[in-house]
Formats: structure tokens, sequence, C-alpha cells
């Protein structure tokens, strides 16, 4: 009996094209638009475009900005004359993501005083706060990259200030030192700047010579951020076609095919029962092809983890097509189940991860995120391409996922028993 | 097994504090049309729903084949259901929807297409097995529906307007199917609002209104009953625009009602009392003009009206 309600499904799936092209097309279309969007900014190709404007126009500020100019992760907005308002300008249009400004002021960035307005301006949008926190760091990178002798001889003036006192002639052979110091790099500026070679770095502070970068989360980049979205898509577009799928039971009982199945031997259980096993086969397919896009379009390794992802994907249509047939059997009318069903999958979504990676979300919503498929199915696919963990990292999201669906199934069942 | 197939007793159900079912008694035998008739929100919807098993009644019973319905499957295996919409998979195709509905309710796998080959004859459709639902006419539809409730071969077959919507050729087959159904032997109970219909196929009429059964008999006993030689006067007027109260003065002492929903002045009249000619001189002589005037013997319609009527005025 469930197998006869399976079938004519399928066969109803099959002959409405634009059902077909909503179930499969679709999905796979949106996901791809993602992917695009997003493997660009944060797979290593994120470009910041930043307003430059030197007033100081010293050696060393001239030193300063070419470490951020030269930086791989900028895209240049130089303005040779100008003043800082014109970058504020460019910032405030968006023109820019972020603007430095050296002042041309007493306190230069070569003076070492902590005396006066600090030297560096940076102009920041508060929506692009990502793009704030990157040209921190990469100010911070050429401070001590380019600047070296700046730094030495800040440190050197508190040493023989506070720390081991100096006599004078003690104190005239360090300022010549640091002296000696800053024209050596200057040099060395120059000469690398005719040849385009690095040059000498042995008087440098390099900051990757500081910190070394490491992934702790296996392949990092462009594949990473394709799962996500390849998940994220997936477990959205998985409950939004459980809805309707399941409005399809609304229908037959609006229709009255439940009230004539209802005298048969088994009643509507069949029914609720064959949509159940027809929504779990057309999420699994569905999911397939979107991650079959990811794996065919953008090198998404599907191949070396493709039992855990078949295992992580059997159990989400498992837990949208339940959880979807249980709200439905729910509600009173199609309209109702239509309008409020769409509300629950985009507030789902959005809480659980589909919309938004769910570590950029406040603490309180990414705990949230745990009552809804969505971050189970996420974490799931995370284990498997991120952190290339082992079965026993999905067991538990297998485990809540399948429940919650079966848990749904029983709602369905309870609720048309209750409308008898 | 001897005596009525289905059988009604002392059925009372209420919703909240509103009685739907009031101490309803009613039967169907094997090879009988019983049409049961009653306004819109009169209880039918909910008796059909304690045949079918699908409530449990506060007092009385109802027996199908000698069985409780709602606590024995094979009971409600006996019962056919068409409901009023079309109960049916719209891009599936005639043969596959009897092919799905009868394994719902539960015909085997083995014999099934002999089955479906069988049906598709018996309800006319045939040449049409492959075309999908959604290219089917009106009435072929409404055939298929009916074909669907007696894939399991019900002996029991429950019928909610069967052809609302559908032309006159297609609800002529109808008619002509159900009529074959019940001289093959099958109990038929038929809700309807359609008075040609229950005139055309009633063996016996039940008139149910505000969950009480008011009448139960054959149409012309029941008619003849309640109306004896009275007959029916209709009168539609050609200018609504006439006086209201000169209109009512003349037609009210022809005993006549006005009816909005087909804007005609309806009353009941002795035979003997008042000829056509003397209605017709009363209205020319009080200078209306008419558009339609017909005296005739009450039908099933007289008899709802009618019995809808005394329920108002209670």
């Amino acid at each position: 009996m469930r197998a006869a309600v399976l079938k004519a499904m399928v066969l109803g799936l099959i002959r409405d094209p634009a059902a077909l092209v909503l179930s499969f097309v679709l999905p796979a279309a949106v996901f791809a638009i993602f992917a695009l969007i997003f493997a660009g900014a944060t797979g290593g190709s994120l470009a910041i475009k930043l307003a430059v404007l030197d007033e100081e126009r010293t050696s060393a500020s001239e030193r300063f900005l070419k470490g951020i100019k030269t930086h791989p992760q900028i895209e240049l907005l130089e303005l040779q004359d100008g003043n800082s308002e014109e970058v504020v300008a460019l910032v405030r249009s968006g023109v820019a993501d972020v603007g430095i400004v050296v002042r041309g002021g007493e306190r230069t960035l070569a003076s070492g005083s902590s005396d006066g307005e600090p030297p560096i301006v940076l102009i920041t949008d508060p929506t692009r706060e990502i793009a704030v926190a990157v040209v921190e760091g990469i100010v911070q990178e050429s401070y001590f990259g380019k600047l070296p002798d700046v730094v030495i001889g800040g440190v050197a003036r508190i040493v023989a200030t506070d720390l081991l006192p100096l006599d004078p002639a003690q104190k005239a052979r360090l300022d010549a030192a640091l002296e000696a110091l800053t024209r050596d790099i200057e040099e060395r500026e120059k000469t690398e700047t005719a040849s385009g070679d690095s040059g000498d770095d042995r008087i440098r502070l390099p900051f990757d010579r500081l910190v070394e970068r490491r992934s702790g989360i296996g392949e990092p980049g462009v594949s990473t951020s394709i799962s996500y979205y390849a998940g994220a898509v997936a477990i959205m577009f998985l409950l939004y076609s459980a809805l309707t799928g399941g409005l399809t039971l609304l229908q037959e009982r609006e229709s009255g095919l439940l009230e004539r199945i209802s005298t048969g031997p088994a009643g509507a259980r069949p029914v609720v029962d064959g949509k159940f096993l027809y929504l779990v086969l057309q999420g699994t397919t569905q999911v397939g092809i979107i991650f079959l896009v990811a794996w065919l379009g953008f090198g998404l390794n599907l191949p070396a983890h493709l039992s855990p992802w078949f295992a992580v994907t059997l159990a989400a249509a498992v837990s949208a097509s339940g959880l979807m047939l249980g709200f439905v059997a729910l509600c009173r009318t199609m309209q109702q189940a239509n309008t409020l069903g769409t509300i629950l999958v985009l507030v789902v979504s959005a809480i659980g991860g589909s919309m938004l990676p769910r570590f950029l979300m406040p603490s309180y919503i990414q705990a949230l995120g745990w009552a809804t498929p969505n971050t189970w199915a996420l974490e799931a696919y995370a284990a498997i391409f991120w952190r290339n963990e082992s079965w026993s990292a999905i067991g538990l999201p297998i485990a809540v996922l399948i429940a919650s669906g079966l848990a749904g199934l029983l709602v369905a069942h309870l609720a048309l028993a209750r409308q008898r | 097994m001897t005596g009525p197939f289905l059988e009604v007793a002392d059925a009372s159900f209420h919703y909240g504090r509103r009685h739907v079912l009031d101490h309803v008694a009613l039967s169907v035998d094997r090879g009988e049309i019983y049409v049961l008739l009653g306004p819109n929100g009169a209880g039918k919807s909910t008796l059909v729903r304690a045949i079918t098993g699908q409530i449990h009644l506060d007092n009385g019973q109802v027996l199908v084949g000698g069985a409780r319905p709602e606590v024995n499957a094979s009971a409600r295996r006996s019962i056919g259901v068409v409901p009023q919409n079309i109960a049916l998979y719209e891009k599936l195709n005639a043969r596959e929807n009897l092919h799905v509905i009868g394994r719902l309710m539960g015909v085997a796998a083995s014999g099934m297409q002999q089955r479906i080959t069988e049906m598709l004859d018996r309800i006319a459709l045939g040449d049409r097995a492959r075309d999908r639902v959604e290219v089917l006419s009106g009435g072929m539809r409404r055939r298929l529906n009916i074909g669907a409730a007696l894939m399991h071969e019900p002996s029991l077959l429950i019928l909610d307007e069967p052809t609302v919507g559908v032309d006159q050729a297609g609800r002529h087959a109808v008619r002509e199917l159900l009529i074959a159904l019940r001289d093959g032997g099958l109990a038929v109970l038929l809700t309807t609002h359609e008075m040609d219909e229950a005139d055309a196929l009633a063996d016996r009429v039940g008139v149910i209104v505000e969950g009480r059964l008011k009448a139960e008999g054959t149409p012309g006993h029941l008619v003849a009953e309640q109306f004896g030689q009275t007959l029916e006067l209709i009168v539609q007027l050609a200018d609504p625009s006439a006086p209201q109260s000169k209109v009512d003065k003349v037609l009210s002492s022809l005993n006549l009602g006005y009816d909005p929903s087909t804007g005609q002045w309806r009353g009941l009249v002795m035979e003997s009392e008042v000829s056509m000619q003397v209605a017709v001189n009363r209205i020319m002589h009080a200078g209306f003009s008419v558009k339609d005037i017909r005296m005739r013997r009450p039908g099933l319609d007289t008899l709802l009206a009618h019995l809808t009527a005394q329920r108002d005025l209670q």
C-alpha cells in the first residue's frame, strides 16, 4: 500500500515539469550562486578596497604604506592629493571598505612619542567590521615589518629611560646607532624597489616570522566554504520541499481522498507513510544533485567521503520529511500550512545556519540552532568535509536527525487519527 | 444475511452543545437507492462519518452488514465512499488511479489488472484508460470517482453530490451507472441537493433537518402524504420594481411567499380553490406584468423547502 502511494507521488512529480524544476534544478542553481559568491569571499581571494592618504609624506610613512599597499588582500584606492574628508567620503559612499590616513601632524610615525594625536587614522564603516579587523591586522604587520627601526627605537628609549638609565654619552651612541639603522633600512628599501628583490631581512621583524599559520580543519579554503554552503542550501531546500510535498496531505484531506481511503483496511496510515518515503527519496536525490554540482563544479572531494555523506544526507532527509509532515498534519487548511510553513522554514534555516555561517552568530543564537535540523546536518557535514572526522563524530547528529524525523512522523499519524 | 444492509438506529451525536444528530433512524437494503436530503448543516455529513466509522456516536448504533463499522474493519471494508470532490490523483491516468486506490483499499496485487480493466469497462472509460485525470471531462471524472470507490467491491456505496458541476450528458451517464449498480444488488446511500436527481434515482428518500429525520418514504408517497391534493403555484413577475406593498398584498392573498434564491413567488394552493385562471386574473387585475406563472404537483424540492421553512418558523 505504501508503495502504491510512493508510486503515485513519484509519477505526479515526474509529470509536472514545474515541480521537477523546483525540486531539483532550483536548489542546485541557488547553491551554485551561493558558492560563487561565498567561496570568493571566504576562500582566500578576499579583496578589501582600501583608500589611502599619506599626509605625513616621510620616509617612514612611505615605508609603512608600502607594506600595506603590496598586501595581497588589498585593492588600493590611493589619494595622491587630498584630505581626510575625501577618504571619509569614499568609505561613506561604499567605494572603499576602509580608509587609512597617515596624519601630517606633530607626532609622526618615526617620532616614537606617545604624546599628541596618533599618527594613523582608520576610517571605518560599522557594517564592514570584518574588513576593519583584517585591515587592523595588516596595519600591525606593516608596522612591525616595514618600520623595525621605529619599533626598536621605541623599545630602546623605554629601556634607556626606565630599565637601564644611560648616561649622555651612551644615549648619544644609541641615537647614532638608531639613525644608522634607519639609513641602512632606507638604503635597502631603495635597492629592493629598484631590483624588485625582497633583499636581506635580517633586521626586519616580519609578522610571518613571528606567527606560523596552520589549518586545524583539514583542507582550508574554497573546499570548506563549498561544503558548508552545499549543506546549508541542501537542508533549507529539504525542509521547503518536504513542506510542499506535505501539503498534498491537506490537499487529499480537502478533496476527500483521505476520507475515502480511511474506510480501507489500514485507514490513512499508508498515505502518510507513503508520502514520508517519497519525501525521503526526493530529499536524498535533491541533496545528491547539490553535492554533485559541488563536486563537479567546485571541486568538493565528495568521492572520498561518499558513505558518511550518504548517511548524513539520508538522516537529514528523514528529519525534514518527518518534521514537515507532522507540522502539516497539525494545520487545518492549506493556506495556514503554506503561510506558517514558509515562515517556519525561513526562521529555522536562519537560526540553523543555512543563511549565514553559525560562527558569525551571537552565542545564544548558536545555542538555539541546536533545536533545528539545519545545525545538526551542517555540523555533521562539517565533521565529514572540514575536519575529516570518523564515523563516531557523526553518530550523534545522525541519531538526532533520524529521531526528530520519526517523531514528526508519529505526530502526523496522531494528528490525522485525532481529526477522524 | 437478511434484512437491511445498513441500519442506523437512534443515532445521536453532538459537537459541543450542538446536537448534530438527534435520534436518527434509517435503513438501506441491498438493491436500493436511498437519497438523503437536507439543507447545509442538517447533519448529513456527520451521519455519513458515523456510517463509515470515523466518529463514535453518543447514543444509538450503526450496523453495516450486521457489524459496527467504528470497531469492525470488515464492516468498513464493505463500504465504498465517493466524496463530493474529485478524490483522485490529477497527474495519474485512469488506470493508475484505480490501481493506487485499489491497493489502498486492500485489493490484492494479483488480479489487479483484470479488475481494473473490468472496472474501466463498467464505468465506460475503457478507451480513456491511459488519459490523465486532468484531461478528462467532468462527467468522466465523476464516473472514475465512483469507479475508484468500487474497486474493492463494496456492498454499500455512499455518494456525496455525485453529479455536482457536471453537464446534462454527464449527469445522465452517472445516473445510468448508479441505477445499474443498484440493479446489481448494491445498497446505495446518496446525499444530494439536486432534486431532479433525487426524483430520478431514489427508491426511498429521507429528509434530515437540524439532525432529525423529518420524513422518510418513497418520493411519491412522501409528497402525497405531505401535500395531498394541493398544487404548487409559482409566479415570476416581469417587473421587479413593482410597489412592494402592493405585490405583497396581492400575492399573499394567493398564499404565495417570496423565494429570494430563485426570485420567484411560491406557495401551495388547494386545487379546488384556486385555478390557474383565478391566479392570473388577480395578478393581472392588480396591474402586474408576469414573466412566468406555473402550477404543478409538488415535488421533493417543495417538500424540502416546506420542512426547512417549518424549522425556520420554529
